[in-house]
């Protein structure tokens, strides 16, 4: 918990570790695309295979 | 005789773990925000959020024994707690440790989680003393007032449901605030930044993916649009419409109103405030945090195109957008008749915007989301992101309640023509939202069959039963409320929730031939017109396309019985 006054009594888990230190490597745009269409769409994602979809997409056919 | 405490209070604010299947990703403004009233009140003030404080425990929830000890260390004045609906089964765990390790607190509740349904979460939620009905920053700083008075007459505070024995009572509505510039940046200092820092990335677009130190922010209150599965406050005032109507809106739309009146503070369902405040809210997290992508989780930034013009200006002008990318949410109505706004947020460093799509049927976008969108509008907000090289982002959903296998197919053509994979949510009716209030009866009695044998009048039992009962079914379909990926309650008119899940899978992997024999299966069975396509699918239906095949080739041979052999032609034979 974290306060604007100073606590009786500090966190017993404040040493415990939260996680990843070491931030994931960074993708490149050709990566980034691979990995979303690998992770699938769960949900809330439309994930465009995107060989094709340049082709099949034109705002003028509207 | 009224004792006034010299000192300011000591406030708690407890966050709840919420989507614990990824990691936290966005700050609690709530408590950040009202940490700093506290703090500009002098106040001692923490907050214990467990959402972030779970990636101390491998992502899960926090030990409750934990939290007994962390809250049982400080003589709090003030407890209070928020979340969105979902923290609902959370929160009615945590509310009795709360109670005692804090005995002396008021201890109050606040947010989606229990402003649609005060009244009856203070019934399921017996620890608490009172709720803060909708937007809290004013009700909260009146009620932080009469505690450090300790005058505590609470009745005069606008905005309040407070536990009155076995009962509750509603003070006025409360007016929404008329300038947002007034509200204050969250007390940054007080959010464990590092925590989120650590799980800044998330995969909306390229840069918030490689992203080392994404903040987010909540500007926008309200939208202008009216969903009907939406249960945010602001958005049409629906909620304080229905408290204060006691379930008769029309009646508590009038109290509603007169309240504005009366405050002065008739104003537009959607809110922001200046983009000059925006602007320097992301300067406060560069200096302080050097951040590098900011979240900007408001409902909808494309339907106020002034408001987005002003901000992406002022966000060149003081040359943020090479050094802080963002995205945001917007809808398909405002870009597709305004389309040059997305290159101007794009130039203005948005990455991404998320859409709620929804449907790419008409008649369920007229008839059950009430977004006032078409399919036109879809495929034109998509053909300019695509355009602008944003990454498209969209929601879907099935299990809306007028539709039928036509209009599902609608929604998986548009996803074939695009090219697009989606996996859709299934249509949830949160408390709150209007499609909550149209079938709340069929909603309990998924979570009760007496009910259905009560309404059937096969039974005779007194009100008193039914409200109790009706009370236990509400606990239950809350308490399973979750993300919309999985099943909980289903309006649909025409499909059960197993059939839900077979759609669903079937739509996801486009998988149109299994869905459509499937649904000739089910209206033989059923003779139901819902399962019955038109004709439009027959080239994706196997059975309807075959029976074609079919009808040619018989057509063919009776020609053939009919025709002398030479007048044939020879590719005619070679097909038959």
């Amino acid at each position: 918990m974290k306060t604007n006054f100073k606590k009786i009594k500090s966190n017993s888990y404040s040493d415990k570790d939260d996680g990843p230190t070491e931030f994931k490597r960074e993708l490149s745009p050709e990566e980034f695309e691979e990995f979303i269409v690998k992770s699938g769409a769960r949900g809330s994602f439309m994930i465009y295979r995107s060989k094709n979809s340049d082709d099949e997409l034109g705002v003028d056919q509207l | 005789m009224i004792l006034v405490q010299q000192n300011g209070l000591k406030v708690l604010l407890i966050v709840p773990e919420i989507r614990l299947d990824s990691g936290p990703q966005y700050f609690p403004f709530w408590a950040g925000i009202l940490a700093s009233i506290v703090q500009q009140k002098n106040g001692d003030v923490g907050i214990l959020d467990l959402n972030a404080l779970r990636m101390k425990f491998d992502g899960k929830k926090v030990p409750i024994e934990v939290i007994e000890e962390e809250i049982a260390a400080e003589n709090w004045d003030f407890v209070g707690i928020g979340g969105l609906t979902t923290t609902y089964s959370r929160i009615k765990e945590l509310a009795p440790i709360i109670r005692k390790s804090a005995p002396n607190a008021l201890f109050v509740g606040g947010g989606g989680w229990s402003s649609y349904n005060p009244d009856e979460i203070l019934k399921l939620v017996p620890q608490l003393d009172l709720i803060v009905i909708g937007e809290g920053e004013v009700t909260f700083s009146e009620l932080y007032d009469e505690v450090k008075n300790n005058s505590n007459d609470f009745e005069k505070i606008n905005g309040l449901c407070i536990r009155d024995k076995d009962s509750c009572v509603f003070t006025k509505p409360r007016a929404l605030i008329d300038n947002l510039d007034t509200v204050p940046y969250p007390a940054y200092d007080l959010i464990e930044t590092d925590i989120y820092f650590k799980y800044s990335s998330i995969n909306q677009s390229l840069e918030s993916y490689n992203s080392k130190r994404r903040a987010s922010v909540v500007w926008e209150r309200g939208c202008p649009r009216g969903c009907t599965f939406c249960s945010h406050n602001g958005m049409s005032r629906i909620d304080l419409q229905n408290i204060y109507g006691k379930g008769d809106r029309r009646a508590g739309e009038k109290l509603v109103r007169e309240s504005d009146k009366e405050n002065d503070t008739f104003q537009m369902p959607a809110r922001w405030p200046t983009a000059q405040y925006c602007v320097d809210n992301i300067k406060l997290l560069q200096k302080k945090f050097d951040v590098d992508f900011i979240t900007v989780v408001d409902e909808n930034m494309t339907s106020n195109k002034k408001w987005t013009e002003e901000f992406c200006k002022l966000y060149i002008d003081e040359g943020l957008d090479q050094e802080i990318k963002w995205g945001t949410l917007g809808d398909a109505p405002s870009v597709a008749t305004n389309p040059s706004l997305v290159e101007t947020m794009r130039q203005a460093g948005c990455s991404y915007i998320s859409f709620g799509f929804e449907s790419a049927s008409d008649k369920v976008l007229k008839e059950d989301i009430q977004k006032g969108q078409i399919r036109a509008h879809l495929q034109k907000t998509l053909d300019t992101i695509k355009k602008s090289n944003l990454t498209p982002l969209s929601t879907f959903m099935i299990g809306n309640q007028h539709e039928n296998i036509d209009d599902l197919m609608e929604t998986v053509d548009f996803w074939i023509q695009n090219n697009a994979e989606i996996d859709p949510f299934i249509c949830t009716p949160y408390v709150g939202s209007p499609i909550f209030y149209n079938n709340k009866d069929r909603i309990l009695e998924q979570y009760d069959p007496k009910l259905t044998m009560i309404r059937n009048g096969l039974y005779q039992i007194n009100d008193e039963i039914i409200k109790d009962l009706k009370l236990k079914a509400l606990d239950k379909f809350m308490t399973e409320c979750g993300d919309a990926f999985e099943y909980t309650a289903t309006i649909s008119e025409y499909f059960t929730v197993p059939e839900l899940f077979a759609i669903k899978h079937f739509m996801h992997t486009q998988d149109t031939r299994r869905l459509l024999q499937w649904a000739h299966q089910r209206y033989d069975e059923t003779k139901k017109d819902y399962w019955m396509h038109s004709e439009k699918w027959n080239h994706y239906c196997a059975i309807c396309s075959g029976k074609l095949q079919l009808d040619n080739i018989q057509l063919d041979n009776t020609q053939l019985d009919n025709t002398p052999l030479d007048t044939i032609p020879l590719t005619s034979l070679q097909s038959s």
